[in-house]
């Protein structure tokens, strides 16, 4: 048996499924709940953000009073009226009192049914409002997923008329994807950064916040789309009145000044950034060029959603470090990173192939360094090199303090943790 | 926008009605989309004149440039067309197709960013699924119109036709009214009567005109071909019908089944019910208080679902003379005056005997028909009248309010009878809203990939990310006891893919075309990896099973040209997820494959026990060369082999193939029983054991004596090391200050006594030996559950040799008042990591995961527990 061939194995790919990303908005908000059409599997999914992403999360609950449920619906037997039993449980659900807001969604195999969940949401006329996410898992990812779930949530909000507060701002579209401290730094970091540039943010969404807050979106003048919820954000905006704007992901130094400076020209603030936010960022400079100085010339591996890629990567490109390949965990979308392309580019990649084709690059191309969630460097897409554990899933990362990256703080901190990976690395003699 | 959606039997002329009507909108002006939603593609035809390529050839991201690719502009002015397309015929879901574009077409605001002027949609003949319905969701067609002709089946077609209308009226469809297609008078007499009789109206009589078949042959609208023929005089009054028809005041009524053969056999229709107001009344709380007070006069009292119909307790009145009608009690009835079980149905689908009164029907519960020959059903038909002015949707939605809705989803799930072995449910995790539960027993103990077998799981990504461990509530946390971990924890990986375990991966384009290719791939790379004379297990998950493919004919090829044993194995496989390398021939991933449905998990045991049955025969003959054979110990193996090894016995050195290893030894010692494990080792002569857990001092001499008593030894079992005696007194002293304390309903009563609760792990046993005192808290929710509670409670008390204390509780306050007290109770068992109940209350959380096996394992057990005991959670 010496020379017998490998075994064959089968293929593994880098992908997370629709749902997640539906429950990663559901885990944002902690009042709301969403109700899956399908069997209970649909509940054990959580666990993949619960307990293991998120340890503070409450999609679960020890009681029983989970706030991911399903219908128990089976494709056999198939029920004779699932709508009048999905009817009855939204009733209940968004009466109970318990909720802010219910999301209707379902398995891949209710979409096949053909089941018509806005109809039925529809008809849920007292109690939380109900929203429907519609049923696409079989043809979008975890990015689709959440966008879905915030347009839902955000078409779920009570029209009102507000008045408008001048100067003011919502973000729709922050990927929080667990209520640990590097989103709640991040976040309260942007809302100082926002008052010093002379822009109120009044919500964020979602933020972590109940879902009765965010309402305080609607008086804000300015809607700032970040690129998990674009569709949410356009939603609001027109709903509103807001003006709207489209950035990326404030991460950097150069990133975070100049998604201010997208922001202030889009509230109609004119002239450059005020003393206050210059002198953050030149402190910021000086305390990052001795990091800068040991990463300079590096190579990323990069593994994670495209949005954050783009972000890390011009980060990555005033620390005069390269990003030369790059596993996104995603359908193909279109990617917008500065600066020159990556060699290897690779969307939902099989993870052996993406490892062999990392492993074939030339010497010059190779990672030292790799920034991507626990799955792919779990998968081993990060070619065994010192990795930073960052985006969704975060499953041996974990923040307990304050540990932003995006801002000039996160700045700071993420050039930090690049730093503290490739020193260890050293410690190990690699 | 005008909006139009064309229904109706196959073949009756649906298509060449629709296109006429896009070509007539057109023609006045308009700009028409005409979008075939019939897989033959077809419909488009005569306004093309050819056949266009479908949306469904093209999947893949941005919906709205693969629709602009696929819509087509028409020959005739001002149409533009685009066909759904479909599978081929008789492979995968045509209905998904026409889903999937129409939202496309919704999505991307593509008829009002166009400018379109009226969509009209040619949807295939007849209630097929809601794929087929998707035109009347929420922003597409308003208009509905059903082309009949004097056919029986047409008619049937069109009731039920009306019938999913009713439905969708919700989302503002109406019914604009029928276009019969009649042969002659006469048919167009029964057309009419149809009409009344569903109350609604003939838009047009379209009349059988030569110049329809000259146009199709030169593919072009008739309309447009000869517009002075009669049939363009009628498509042009019934286009104009179409565009004036607004939403009746008394909106069409399908008929029922039984109505419906009435009216074919020509019966006078019996004395209708009125119909029932239109789809909700304003103001759903009054509603909602009518019913409630609706059902009360009617001494009625929702309690359930079956079949997707609503059971009641119906209390009989007191009036009712059951003396006087001479048939005495009802059978199995104690009281002569009580209540009784009744359905309440939709009319088409309800059971023998029923009385109709809205769009549902009331009867007795099946068994017990007798109650009508006995006069009670006039008694309900007077009771259930007063409901009468509610649609079954009401009814419902009525039964879903109020309560606990997390109890109510179980009163749904319909499975709420399928109770597990000590009266749970099945599905650990579906212990919606239970909040006295705090023991969750660990997932799919019975899941293993056996070496030499591969599993292909034939299902989307969703199934492949069902579940991982290591979760808050580890709802499907790995075993806890002898193969478990310990303390250790791991994060989730990649899930469900690794060597012997696969997902296929089905989407949107395999539902749409048939996943036959994707199947016929999945099994061949299975087999090629399982080898001649393997075995390649397949599981057939919830979306591809509504395809209803061939895939017993694949598993036929597969098993021929390939030389492996193959067997499909029913609808879910929840719980794979992927597991490092452990000892060979057990890739153990924990879920619940096979429990969901009944019987798979026989079928699975019995094509495994043959297969393992036929590789263990290979080594027939081989003579034994140690005493045990330990499979299946994880990372305990080594602390297990070493007491065997300290008692005289040799053991197996893990060896990478299972059926060699096996047939060394003398005796299999297992951690559990395994169904197909244990038959394949007796089929092939093997002797096996499943020991005593060897948990505790107690345990371990039992352990050890089980198996040394199997291999026929009469030496002493290994004592636990020098000095070991002394510590286990000490830590015995220490634990005497303490109490544990275990949540617990009284079926969970007696299984304490093992460790069948606790993933193997005897806990309590092992707790009371380790020298903590012991509290129950039993859940009784009234005083006869208390009373047995208190029995069980009892019996187990004396089984175990100990003084538990016991108290009830049954309800949360209780259950946390009784937390706090007394102080000495440090410990409650909760499977939930750092359970909020148990620390809220000042005590500490512990679970059989701190439980380590043997000896030092044991002493290790009493040191964590005493830990706890002295930390601090609050």
């Amino acid at each position: 048996m010496k020379n017998a061939p490998a075994p064959e194995k089968f293929r593994k790919t880098y992908d997370t499924p629709y749902l997640l990303g539906v429950y990663l908005a559901v885990n944002a908000v902690p009042d709301a709940a969403v109700m899956v059409d399908g069997p209970s599997c649909v509940i054990t999914k959580a666990d993949y953000i619960a307990g293991n992403h998120d340890l503070h999360s409450t999609l679960l609950s020890c009681d029983g009073r989970h706030r991911v449920m399903c219908t128990v619906t089976s494709t056999m037997p198939q029920p004779p009226n699932p709508e009048d039993k999905l009817s009855a449980l939204l009733e209940s659900a968004a009466a109970s009192g318990l909720y802010g807001v219910v999301l209707l969604t379902g398995l891949p195999f209710m979409r096949l049914i053909g089941m018509d969940y806005e109809g039925i949401a529809s008809r849920v006329r007292s109690g939380a409002p109900v929203a429907v996410v519609p049923p696409l898992s079989l043809e979008g990812d975890w990015l689709d997923g959440y966008a879905k779930a915030l347009d839902a949530l955000v078409c779920a909000l009570p029209v009102r008329r507000v008045r408008k507060k001048p100067r003011s701002a919502a973000i729709v579209g922050y990927l929080f994807d667990r209520n640990e401290r590097d989103h709640s730094a991040n976040l309260s970091g942007l809302k100082r950064l926002l008052a010093d540039a002379g822009v109120d943010l009044l919500a964020v969404l979602p933020g972590g916040g109940k879902f009765r807050s965010w309402e305080r979106a609607q008086a804000a003048e300015l809607v700032i789309s970040m690129p998990y919820g674009r569709q949410a954000a356009a939603r609001l905006a027109a709903r509103t009145g807001a003006r709207l704007v489209e950035t990326g992901l404030p991460v950097g130094i150069a990133g975070t000044s100049a998604w201010l400076a997208s922001v202030r020209a889009a509230a109609g603030l004119r002239g450059p950034l005020p003393p206050a936010l210059v002198k953050l960022e030149r402190e910021a400079r000086r305390e990052l060029a001795p990091a800068q100085a040991a990463l300079a010339h590096q190579n990323i591996v990069f593994a994670g959603d495209p949005y954050l890629y783009s972000a890390v990567r011009g980060f990555a490109l005033e620390l005069c470090m390269r990003v030369p390949a790059v596993f996104i965990d995603s359908l193909s979308r279109p990617l917008s990173a500065p600066g020159p392309a990556a060699k290897l580019v690779m969307f939902a990649p099989e993870v052996a192939e993406a490892a062999k084709a990392l492993a074939a690059l030339g010497r010059y191309d190779r990672p030292r360094l790799g920034v991507g969630n626990s799955l792919a460097i779990t998968g081993g897409l990060t070619g065994g090199v010192p990795a930073v554990e960052l985006g969704f899933p975060s499953y041996a990362h974990h923040c307990l303090d304050d540990e932003p990256f995006m801002g000039y703080a996160g700045a700071r901190s993420l050039a930090g943790r690049l730093l503290n990976a490739l020193q260890s690395a050293g410690n190990d003699g690699l | 926008m005008e909006s139009i959606v064309f229904f109706g039997k196959g073949g009756i002329g649906k298509s060449t009605l629709a296109s006429n009507v896009s070509a007539l909108l057109a023609a006045g002006g308009g700009s028409v989309l005409h979008v075939g939603c019939d897989p033959k593609m077809d419909s488009t035809l005569a306004l093309m004149g050819r056949h266009i390529q479908p949306f469904s050839d093209s999947p893949g991201p941005d919906p709205e440039a693969r629709l602009r690719e696929f819509i087509f502009d028409a020959p005739v002015k001002g149409v533009r067309c685009i066909e759904v397309g479909g599978p081929r015929p008789g492979l995968g879901c045509a209905g998904t197709g026409i889903g999937v574009m129409l939202d496309a077409v919704r999505d991307s605001g593509l008829l009002e960013k166009d400018g379109y002027t009226a969509a009209v949609f040619d949807v295939l003949g007849d209630v097929v699924c809601g794929g087929f319905a998707a035109p009347l969701r929420r922003g597409f067609a308003k208009k509905v119109v059903i082309v009949v002709s004097e056919e029986l089946l047409s008619l049937y077609s069109a009731n039920k036709l009306i019938k999913m209308v009713e439905n969708y009226a919700r989302n503002g469809v109406y019914l604009a009214g029928l276009a019969v297609n009649a042969k002659n008078a006469a048919g167009v007499r029964t057309a009419a009567e149809f009409a009344a009789a569903v109350n609604t109206r003939v838009l047009a009589v379209i009349p059988r005109d030569p110049a329809v078949a000259a146009a199709e042959r030169g593919r072009v609208p008739a309309v447009l071909a000869s517009p002075k023929s009669p049939f363009a005089a009628a498509l042009r009054g019934l286009c104009a019908a179409i565009r004036a028809a607004r939403p009746g005041s008394s909106p069409p009524r399908a008929m029922s089944d039984r109505e419906f053969s009435d009216f074919t056999e020509g019966r006078p229709p019996a004395a209708r019910p009125p119909a029932p107001r239109s789809v909700l009344p304003a103001g759903r709380s009054g509603s909602s208080r009518g019913l409630a007070a609706a059902f009360t006069r009617a001494r009625m009292k929702p309690t359930g679902l079956e079949g997707g119909q609503i059971v009641c307790e119906w209390t009989v009145p007191t009036s009712f003379d059951w003396g006087e009608r001479g048939q005495g009690p009802a059978k199995g009835r104690t009281s002569p005056r009580g209540t009784l079980k009744i359905v309440i149905a939709p009319a088409a689908g309800s059971r023998d005997g029923p009385i109709r009164l809205s769009d549902w029907a009331v009867c007795f519960y099946p068994g017990q028909a007798e109650h009508q020959a006995r006069g009670l059903g006039e008694e309900l038909a007077a009771a259930a009248a007063g409901l009468a002015g509610f649609k079954y949707a009401e009814l419902t939605e009525y039964f879903g309010r109020g309560g606990d809705h997390y109890a109510k989803i179980s009163s749904f799930s319909e499975r709420g009878n399928q109770a597990g072995p000590f009266g749970t449910l099945i599905l650990p995790h579906m212990r919606l809203g239970q909040w006295q539960r705090f023991i969750f027993p660990p997932g799919g103990a019975d899941l293993r990939v056996p070496q030499g077998a591969v599993m292909v799981e034939h299902g989307d990504i969703e199934c492949r990310f069902s579940c991982c461990d290591n979760g808050a509530l580890n709802l499907f946390r790995e075993r806890p006891g002898l193969a478990g971990p310990g303390v250790s924890s791991r994060c989730p990986l990649l899930p469900k893919e690794e060597a012997h375990v696969m997902n296929t991966d089905f989407g949107a384009l395999d539902a749409v075309r048939g996943d036959e290719a994707l199947i016929s791939d999945s099994l061949d790379r299975a087999a090629r990896l399982a080898g001649p004379g393997g075995l390649v297990e397949f599981y057939l998950s919830c979306a591809p099973m509504l395809l209803a493919g061939d895939t017993g004919r694949l598993l036929e090829r597969v098993k021929e040209e390939r030389g492996v044993a193959a067997v499909q194995l029913g609808s879910d496989s929840a719980g794979l997820s992927e597991r490092p390398e452990e000892e060979p021939g057990a890739a153990e991933p924990p879920g619940n494959c096979g429990s969901i449905l009944p019987g798979f998990a026989s079928a699975k045991a019995e094509a495994r026990a043959a297969f393992m049955a036929r590789k263990l025969a290979a080594f027939k003959g081989v003579k034994p060369s140690v005493d045990v054979n330990l499979i299946g110990f994880g990372d305990c193996r080594e602390e297990l082999a070493g007491l065997l090894e300290r008692s005289g016995l040799t053991t197996a050195s893990p060896g990478k193939d299972l059926y060699a290893s096996a047939a060394r030894g003398r005796l299999a010692v297992l951690p559990a029983p395994d169904a197909a494990l244990c038959a394949a080792f007796s089929e092939a002569g093997l002797k096996w054991l499943v020991p005593p857990a060897p948990y505790g001092f107690a345990g371990v001499r039992a352990w050890l004596d089980g198996v040394l008593a199997a291999l026929g030894r009469r030496t002493p079992a290994a004592g636990p090391a020098p000095g070991a005696e002394k510590e286990r007194r000490a830590l015995a002293l220490a634990a005497g200050r303490y109490r544990a304390c275990f949540v617990v309903s009284s079926e969970e009563l007696e299984p304490l006594a093992g460790g069948t609760l606790m993933g193997g792990v005897p806990v309590l046993p092992v707790v009371l030996e380790a020298g903590f005192g012991a509290d129950l808290l039993v859940y009784a929710p009234d005083p006869a559950a208390r009373s047995a509670a208190a029995a069980a409670a009892l019996g187990l008390g004396r089984k175990l040799g100990a003084r538990l204390r016991t108290r009830f509780f049954s309800a949360p306050a209780q259950l946390d008042a009784l937390l706090r007290r007394p102080r000495a109770m440090k410990l409650v068992y909760s499977d939930a990591r750092l359970d909020p109940r148990v620390t809220g209350a000042g005590r500490r959380p512990f679970s059989a995961a701190l439980f380590e096996p043997g000896y030092d394992g044991a002493l290790e057990t009493v040191r964590r527990l005493l830990e706890l005991c002295e930390c601090d959670f609050r």
